[in-house]
């Protein structure tokens, strides 16, 4: 099969995917062969994040005449589900974590709660409303069950075994996954650390352009 | 009597604890206002800092004499638990260096570009006494009785005893200084770097070369009339009431003790860690080299780079600087020779638009001080806009309330535009004149 453009893969956060749309359709702008995965928890779809996973690399591995993913990217809760299927499938040429959950300091439902709370009031104000109609078609008990999901499924346990190239994005200003767990994330070489100043938790949501620069640039430096 | 909590111990205003502590902040992320204090005792600082100087002044030497250790509780201080202190500070992980050594503002905004941890060569313990500041001799009598307690207690460690009336006139009329450097590694640092280095890594040696005339008390304890500042040695010396020197020692606050060298030295050979060196001659020295590597490495990002942050000893704030992409040019004391190193730097690059400059405040219009005035100026000459954080310049030298009021007005600046890694290791050491080899590009 003859390539034609580069595969990216975005697996959105937890039973939420319009948020993600304008992001997706700025790597298709830019001549990507951009798809935007079904996010965990959401109609259909498992809520149990590693069972998502193992499914969504069956699910690349399936094709054996089919591209290789070079980019895939996982958006928090999703970033857990792109660890996992990245780890079991040695199709992934690169893996990007986005606001990577979940922080080892915040693994109980209270304490995640309460970052989600206090990252809600840095958020922008129209992100609640494009999520709500998501939440509302997934329902509660789905949603609960996603963060359950969340707080068990560890990504560093996974990394060890990745194929793809690793690069961890951590948004300045985001409250839910620190600073210091995306860091640690990426102790291996040659993984790396990117941090997007002014960014909250649910970037790239309304900063389409940086997130498509970064996955170009990812792409391009990984490709030499 | 139990061992005093290694958070008592060490003084709130020390140069190494207080720019550890900023780069711990960043390390984690997070930006590092009011030098670290809280929220609550900020707005009390700022509210004070209206008062007149005339109870200022009182407040504040009398807030700054209560960290002061009871003398007959030397013996109770164990040096090896505030060394495990400032290394569990650092967020758990495997870096791609570790500094290590002498006390430096520019390498620790270095570092925090890197993102790696600088493990600190000495810490003050400020002691309860009082006396009449003009009077040195005074001083090492005191020393010279009460010193034996803390080192026969810490035997891994020097004591430079450092008196200077003429920057720390309020503090030292009820505490003096004692200034101790780790001569041997503690072993919380072994296991720190042994926890802590990414396999191959490696370990970044400060020295700071400077010395300073000394009276030698004993083999670990040194009295040091005087402190790097706005007087040579040689003014501090001819000051009455001061002991005649007998012999020359690294200066108290900055300087490298040979031994710490040598047993990290050791260290690395047997752990398989590179050993780099950073060596320079007096702590102003390397902020040059530092504000044009992290300049560069903003340019090759696509950053404008053309606002520079100038912090002043310990006021700064390396993670708001460099996540907002300010050139960081850190200056050791407002003094004429700080202001002299400003001024050469921005006759050496490129312009900048705007200079944004912090002054710490020690309340004395000491000799060599330089004014906000004069600060501003050196920007004007070289065509930058020149703004005061969080400085009221009427209240100058005695605006101690600055200390709360540099985080929130650095929080202003507008964030960096582009997303950013750390800075790699190769290219940090290369831009200050330690180019690495064989070590791998973090």
């Amino acid at each position: 099969m003859t390539r034609t453009a580069t595969r990216v893969i975005v697996v959105p956060g937890a039973a939420v995917s319009r948020y993600a749309l304008p992001a997706v359709a700025a790597l298709r702008a830019r001549g990507l062969d951009a798809e935007l995965a079904d996010a965990p928890g959401s109609p259909g779809v498992p809520t149990d994040l590693a069972r998502y996973g193992g499914q969504l690399a069956a699910r690349l591995a399936d094709r054996p005449d089919g591209p290789d993913v070079d980019v895939l990217v996982g958006l928090s809760v999703g970033a857990q589900v792109a660890a996992v299927a990245a780890a079991h499938c040695e199709r992934v040429r690169r893996v990007l974590l986005v606001s990577p959950t979940v922080d080892p300091e915040a693994r109980t439902g209270p304490r995640l709660l309460g970052r989600w709370l206090r990252g809600g009031r840095l958020e922008p104000p129209r992100l609640g409303a494009r999520q709500l109609p998501d939440w509302a078609r997934a329902g509660p008990r789905r949603v609960a069950a996603v963060v359950r999901s969340a707080i068990e499924v560890h990504i560093e346990d996974h990394l060890d075994r990745l194929a793809g190239r690793l690069t961890v994005v951590h948004a300045e200003r985001d409250v839910i996954t620190s600073h210091a767990y995306a860091a640690r994330l990426v102790q291996s070489d040659p993984a790396r650390l990117v941090v997007v100043p002014g960014a909250t938790h649910s970037w790239p949501y309304q900063d389409e352009a940086r997130f498509a620069d970064l996955v170009e640039s990812i792409v391009e430096r990984t490709t030499a | 009597m139990s061992d005093m909590a290694p958070g008592d111990v060490v003084a709130s205003f020390d140069s190494a604890s207080v720019l550890h502590a900023g780069l711990a902040a960043a390390l984690s992320g997070r930006s590092f206002p009011h030098l670290g204090n809280s929220a609550a005792a900020a707005a009390a600082v700022r509210a004070a800092g209206r008062l007149p100087w005339s109870v200022l002044r009182h407040l504040y030497t009398r807030i700054g004499a209560s960290e002061g250790i009871a003398p007959h509780r030397l013996g109770d201080v164990d040096l090896g638990a505030v060394a495990g202190m400032l290394a569990d500070a650092y967020p758990r992980r495997r870096y791609p260096a570790v500094l290590v050594g002498s006390t430096n503002g520019a390498l620790a905004h270095l570092a925090a570009a890197m993102q790696v941890p600088w493990l600190p060569g000495t810490v003050l313990v400020p002691v309860a006494r009082r006396g009449d500041p003009h009077r040195p001799v005074d001083a090492l009598a005191f020393g010279r009785a009460w010193a034996p307690l803390l080192l026969d207690r810490n035997t891994g460690v020097v004591l430079h005893h450092m008196h200077d009336q003429v920057q720390d006139e309020l503090m030292v009329a009820r505490m003096t200084y004692f200034r101790m450097k780790w001569r041997e590694l503690p072993a919380a640092y072994t296991r720190f770097l042994s926890a802590s280095l990414a396999p191959g890594a490696p370990v970044v040696l400060i020295e700071d070369t400077s010395t300073w005339p000394v009276v030698r008390v004993g083999e670990r304890h040194v009295f040091q009339p005087g402190a790097q500042g706005g007087l040579e040695p040689e003014r501090y010396l001819a000051r009455p009431h001061t002991p005649t020197a007998d012999d020359e020692a690294a200066e108290a606050e900055w300087g490298a003790e040979p031994g710490f060298g040598a047993a990290l030295a050791t260290w690395c050979a047997a752990n398989g860690h590179p050993l780099l060196t950073v060596r320079f001659h007096g702590p102003q020295a390397p902020a040059h080299d530092v504000a044009s590597t992290v300049r560069r490495w903003y340019r090759e990002r696509g950053e404008a780079a053309d606002r520079l942050v100038v912090p002043s000893f310990v006021l700064g704030d390396p993670w708001r600087t460099i996540s907002t992409a300010g050139v960081p040019f850190w200056t050791f004391f407002s003094v004429q020779a700080a202001l002299r190193a400003l001024d050469d730097h921005l006759a050496r690059s490129e312009p900048y638009r705007q200079v944004d400059i912090l002054q710490f405040q020690h309340g004395v219009r000491s000799a060599g001080i330089a004014t906000p005035e004069q600060w501003a100026g050196v920007a004007r000459r070289h065509g930058a806009q020149p703004r005061l954080v969080g400085l009221d310049p009427r209240r100058f030298p005695h605006d101690i309330a600055t200390i709360a009021r540099y985080g929130p007005a650095l929080a202003e600046r507008e964030p960096a535009r582009r997303p950013w890694t750390p800075m790699a290791v190769t290219f940090a050491m290369d831009g200050v004149g330690t180019p690495p080899t064989g070590i791998r590009s973090a």
